[in-house]
């Protein structure tokens, strides 16, 4: 029973279903499966399988952006249910994500982030056009491994440098590690503005996230 | 040992110019009016900017240098413009595919009649000589004469410096050129001149010029060209980064490099106009008025406005309201006390030249009492896309970052519209690959029609699913893992002995930008309660939307389907707005009244925005037979 479940929750990520995504969900939750359950055993795997063949090239972004949907409707779900029974996902660590100040893109950052928490992190999304005060308060706050830092617009890569001093004169730029990414940022910005990480898409960003926690 | 300055010597253009070894290659053919494409503004992303170093030591390969060019190219010393510093002077080469080509330019637009009460008109004085009894100044004797014009006339000093000489060569009797009750300009009387204005629309990549006689509403020339500031970034938000990066450039922002360049490439449009016309009697002098029309950046750079806050969230103008400019002051060749004309701005990123769209797209059902109830979608299609709808007599726009991958950008073979471009595309049910290039040239790339209906076919052909994957259905079709590509040209057809493919890749560019087209105009749709079956017309304006297929940009689902015989292709609508508000003072009050009227939908923080697109982003079933 719960078995099939799975597979369904499963097959509608790896289908691009979000709306089966969310029924199938409840349909679990009914049947008393444990929401830890559904999402190690239903989301996690079918994740999985659509990075994988997005790695592969199978794969694409619209069916990336669909399957975040999904996995999205189904947490909507399942928070409330782990925080009741006081459960948390186990972490491969903690992200601090958000869109630069003046830059409201947020379509690749919340993509960022889903696959991210998919792959076990623990993801923190401040939203978009952050300012970098925000940045800073929350990375002394949360005290996160990773701060992924997301522009898209040529005017807004900047403020990716801006919150990188701004941590080094807050003190606290060897406590914390900077990824970045966005459309027009590259490898060798990253390496010019001294960020710890760059990663052209989401499977990439969940790859660099592990290198970084790695050591 | 260092030196502070740089000789670089472009060829095969043959031009030198000394930069700091702090100034970029791109820079220094930028500084020398050369124009290398620069999609991305010059940040290493687009690699359009290729050159190679044939003499001279430039700064080492930088991470995006290695990434674009193979061991070979190294070898034959190619760079990236944008990334290369020198450290001696250099010879550097710049091949053909790196120059912004000549393009094909969309001018024609159609046209109609026309009610004339242009803003300025002009009539024949005659001045009472001087005499030893009679000693008043020129200008005196002027308004005497002007009698009782006269009250209140402004006079221009243009016109005073003018005054002396004219009514001495001309025997006191000369013709003087209002605006409104200001003498903008005074003409020998004999023979009647002919009084022009100038009509130019001004596009992030493209420019088009008209010259309109005033006092009979013909067009009497007219010209394109690319606009010049794309040697500093595709986009607008490139060119302005590049003036925030450019702190030098942003004292006087009416001297800045942009600014300038516009201008210049208006004056070389105006020559080339006048010199096709060859009448001796008109010159620069006969140019009595302007209407400048463009997006709002591009209004701001061509007035001499700072961009810099066009560039940051929230995108504020420095001015909407419309503006008269005097064009001496900003070196327009045209009657120097000449007023340009430019209408209001919308929003942001909704400028002057869709209000100018709007006048002969969708205010003819606006002011028609019997239509005014029509519903009536009106988009011009561009690196931004402007949207309008028209619905229960109201107006709604939008405007949506859909990028340039329809100029060519970002997509492998993609180019302009230029000669060699294939710019359509059928597979037949046998699944041959006809197609046909501009100039009926041996094809060397893509344009954006030919990049559309190459989609639309290869999805009708079942190549490509929903999704956009490849399906191997073809002998054509290459699929190595992540790298799938269609070719559509053997290299033997080819124009450069190269195979024309299209790659994932590019069709995945493609669906950003038609996805982003298409959830503008699903949420104007949504907000007035519509479905696109209810539009009683669907208006496609602008260069692109005039070449294109569409029943290819309803198959992809940049268009949702509306029956063929109301869409309407209508060619340079911004254009020919920008030439009914100089031949007519009502045209630029109904220009202000749209301009205010108009609910302006921002797209940024709409809450269904994130959802539309992504939902956009995938091709729509098939049955939807067109
Ligand atoms: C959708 C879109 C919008 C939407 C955004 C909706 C939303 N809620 O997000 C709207 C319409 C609101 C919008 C507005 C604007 N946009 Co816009 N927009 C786009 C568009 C079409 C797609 C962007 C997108 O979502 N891509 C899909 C996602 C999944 O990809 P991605 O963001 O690149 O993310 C991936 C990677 O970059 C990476 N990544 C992203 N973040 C991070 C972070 C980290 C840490 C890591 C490791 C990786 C990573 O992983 C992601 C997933 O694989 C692009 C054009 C294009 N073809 O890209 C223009 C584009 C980005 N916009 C552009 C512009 C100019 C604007 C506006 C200024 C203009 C306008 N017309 O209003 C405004 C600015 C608003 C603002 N203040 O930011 C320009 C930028 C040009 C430039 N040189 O900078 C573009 C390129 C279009 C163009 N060429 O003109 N836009
Ligand atoms: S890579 Fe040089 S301008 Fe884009």
């Amino acid at each position: 029973m719960s078995q099939e479940i799975f597979a369904k929750l499963t097959n509608s990520l790896v289908d691009g279903d979000p709306d089966a995504t969310f029924e199938a969900t409840k349909e679990a939750l009914a049947a008393g499966i444990e929401p830890m359950a559904i999402i190690k055993e239903g989301l996690i795997p079918g994740m999985n399988i659509v990075g994988e063949k997005f790695s592969c090239g199978e794969y694409f972004l619209p069916d990336l952006i669909i399957a975040a949907d999904g996995m999205q409707k189904a947490m909507v779900l399942l928070e409330p249910e782990l925080l009741k029974r006081q459960q948390a996902i186990e972490s491969a660590g903690t992200v601090l994500l958000g869109t630069v100040k003046g830059d409201i893109h947020e379509i690749g950052k919340s993509l960022v982030g889903t696959m991210l928490s998919a792959n076990g992190f623990k993801v923190h999304d401040l939203g978009v056009d952050v300012p970098t005060e925000t940045f800073i308060a929350k990375v002394q706050e949360m005290k996160p491994d990773i701060l992924g830092l997301s522009a898209l617009l040529t005017t807004t890569m900047v403020m990716q440098r801006e919150v990188i001093k701004a941590l080094a004169e807050a003190g606290i730029r060897d406590q914390v590690k900077v990824m970045v990414g966005g459309a027009p940022v590259t490898r060798s910005w990253a390496e010019e503005i001294g960020a710890d990480g760059y990663a052209e898409d989401a499977m990439g960003a969940v790859q660099i996230a592990r290198q970084l926690v790695g050591k | 040992m260092t030196s502070d300055r740089f000789t670089i010597h472009l060829q095969p253009i043959g031009r030198r110019i000394q930069i700091r070894p702090d100034q970029s290659i791109l820079e220094a053919a930028q500084l020398a009016g050369v124009e290398i494409n620069s999609v991305c503004g010059g940040v290493g992303l687009c690699e359009a900017c290729r050159v190679r170093v044939i003499k001279g030591q430039l700064s080492d390969p930088t991470l995006d240098e290695q990434n674009a060019f193979s061991t070979d190219e190294v070898r034959q010393g190619f760079r990236l413009a944008c990334q290369a510093y020198p450290q001696s002077d250099v010879v550097i080469d710049i091949p053909p595919e790196s120059l912004s080509t000549p393009q094909r330019l969309q001018l024609e637009s159609q046209q109609k009649s026309q009610e004339l009460d242009p803003v300025v008109r002009q009539s024949t004085v005659e001045i009472q000589p001087p005499s030893i009894e009679d000693l008043r100044s020129d200008v005196t004797r002027l308004r005497a004469a002007l009698q009782p014009e006269a009250g209140n006339l402004e006079l221009d000093y243009c016109v005073i410096q003018k005054l002396p000489g004219l009514c001495r060569s001309s025997g006191w009797k000369i013709q003087a050129i209002f605006h409104q009750s200001k003498l903008i300009q005074i003409l020998p009387a004999t023979p009647r001149p002919r009084i022009l204005g100038l009509a130019v629309d001004i596009g992030t990549t493209k420019v088009a010029a008209y010259f309109v006689d005033i006092e009979s509403g013909g067009i009497l020339a007219q010209a394109g060209s690319m606009n010049p500031q794309i040697a500093f970034g595709e986009d607008v938000i490139s060119r302005i980064s590049y003036l925030i990066n450019h702190p030098d450039q942003r004292k006087h922002p009416n001297q800045n490099l942009l600014h300038q360049r516009i201008i210049e490439g208006l004056n070389k449009l105006i020559d080339k106009m006048l010199s096709e016309i060859a009448d001796p009697l008109i010159s620069h002098e006969n140019i009595v008025d302007a209407v400048v029309v463009g997006n709002t950046a591009m209004h701001h750079l061509f007035a001499g406005l700072p961009v810099e806050q066009l560039g940051i969230s929230p995108y504020v103008p420095a001015v909407s309201e419309a503006l008269y400019i005097p064009a001496k002051d900003i070196g327009l060749a045209i009657a120097p006390a000449a007023l340009v004309y430019l209408p209001p701005n919308i929003a942001g990123y909704v400028g002057a030249d869709h209000v100018a769209m709007l006048l002969p797209t969708i205010y003819p059902y606006y002011s028609d009492s019997d239509k005014k109830h029509s519903k009536v979608m009106a988009i011009d299609i561009g690196t931004n896309t402007e949207i309008s709808l028209l619905n229960n007599g109201k107006i709604t726009s939008c405007s949506c970052a859909s990028g340039p991958a329809f100029e060519g950008a970002h997509i492998q073979f993609g180019m302009r519209a230029a000669p060699g471009a294939i710019e359509k595309i059928q597979i037949t049910p046998e699944k041959k690959i006809l197609y046909k290039t501009i100039g009926d040239q041996e094809p060397v790339g893509l344009c954006g029609s030919g990049i559309l209906d190459a989609i639309a076919e290869m999805y009708s052909a079942n190549l490509i699913d929903s999704k956009g994957m490849f399906l191997n259905n073809h002998p054509n079709m290459h699929i190595e893992g992540r790298n799938m590509e269609f070719v559509l040209v053997p290299a033997e057809e080819s124009g450069h002995h190269q195979e024309i493919v299209l790659t994932r890749r590019d069709v995945n560019e493609i669906q950003l930008a038609k996805g982003a087209i298409r959830a503008g105009i699903n949420i104007l749709l949504a907000e007035a309660g519509l479905m696109a079956q209810d539009l009683d017309a669907f208006i496609i304006a602008g260069a692109f939307g005039t070449y294109i297929d569409i029943r290819s940009a309803m198959k992809i689902g940049m268009f949702p389907f509306v029956p063929l015989e109301r869409c309407h292709q209508v060619g340079n609508a911004a254009g020919a707005g920008a030439r009914q508000m100089l031949l007519s003072k009502r045209y630029r009050q109904i220009a202000s009244e749209l301009a205010n009227q108009i609910h302006y939908i921002e797209l940024s923080n709409h809450p269904k925005f994130a959802d539309e697109f992504s939902k956009s982003l995938f091709f729509p079933a098939k049955e939807l037979s067109i």
